[in-house]
């Protein structure tokens, strides 16, 4: 995997497209908790080799649009927008790709909150055994927070 | 079919200890279970042996992303890779299987 400066971005990818990738396999973005990671995979049909570029966003969360290098990236861009709140630079499609607005907190950030997971009750949190759950010790959900969890409205802690 | 192929999940529930690793672990929470306790009184033990009995296990097919962590998980091996074909159903409440089935998934070998 090539890591690049958020600055090279566009430019690095172009690069790939120059070296005979011809193919945008896709972009995804990973929240890192502390940064954002953008990684793009490009193929060369004619070997069938892959190639990843990756880079690390800064703090205002802006990379540059690569839809003038690979015209399917428009798609991966979107959801980068809609999914981890991250600006495209530069000319591109502003519409939502998979909700019907842009409103409400990036759904893929680790720090959004998602309304069904606090909604819906937690199949662990139920103790396997009815009649033994007096001295069980609470559990929560794996990455969800603290906080998370509802009660059902008994106080019976 | 590879034989790596993900299909569906089968359950043992003979080895099924109603640990409930699975179901904290289960990233799409889709798996659900229920058990009760029951005492047995073993020829000359001192005291009776509490043991965890079974009563419900569902896989919701239609939230489970077949990430088989689960069978992974299993302390006991009894979720075990399915090779049947994923199943198809007229809503999605039709994709949620219980013991019955997943017994039915669960491969005689073990795999």
């Amino acid at each position: 995997m090539k890591q690049v400066p958020v600055e090279a971005w566009a430019a690095e990818l172009a690069a790939c497209r120059d070296a005979g990738y011809d193919v945008l396999d896709m972009i995804a973005g990973v929240d890192r908790s502390e940064w954002i990671e953008v990684i793009a995979s490009v193929m060369r049909t004619s070997d069938a080799a892959c190639e990843l570029v990756a880079t690390r966003l800064d703090s205002d969360h802006v990379i540059a649009s690569i839809t003038d290098v690979y015209a399917g990236a428009s798609w991966y861009e979107r959801e980068l927008a809609e999914m981890f709140g991250v600006r495209i630079a530069g000319a591109h499609d502003e519409r939502p790709l998979l909700r019907r607005t842009d409103e409400g907190a990036p759904i893929l950030l680790k720090s959004t909150v998602l309304g069904a997971r606090v909604l819906t009750p937690w199949p662990g949190d139920a103790d396997a055994s009815d009649d033994a759950k007096a001295n069980r010790r609470r559990q929560r959900a794996v990455g969800v927070a603290e906080d998370w969890l509802v009660s059902d409205g008994g106080s019976h802690e | 079919m590879p034989s790596n192929a993900h299909s569906l999940i089968g359950l043992n529930p003979d080895a099924c200890t109603s640990c409930m690793i699975c179901v904290r672990e289960c990233p799409v929470w889709c798996i659900d279970l229920a058990s009760h306790t029951h005492e047995v009184t073993e020829e000359g033990a001192r005291r009776p042996k509490v043991v965890h009995v079974l009563d419900e296990f569902t896989i919701d097919f239609g939230a489970c992303m077949y990430c088989g962590i689960c069978v992974d998980v299993c302390p006991f091996d009894a979720l075990a890779w399915s090779n049947e074909t994923d199943q198809s159903a007229h809503s999605a409440s039709g994709l949620v299987h219980g013991i019955d089935q997943l017994v039915k998934w669960f491969p005689a070998s073990g795999s």
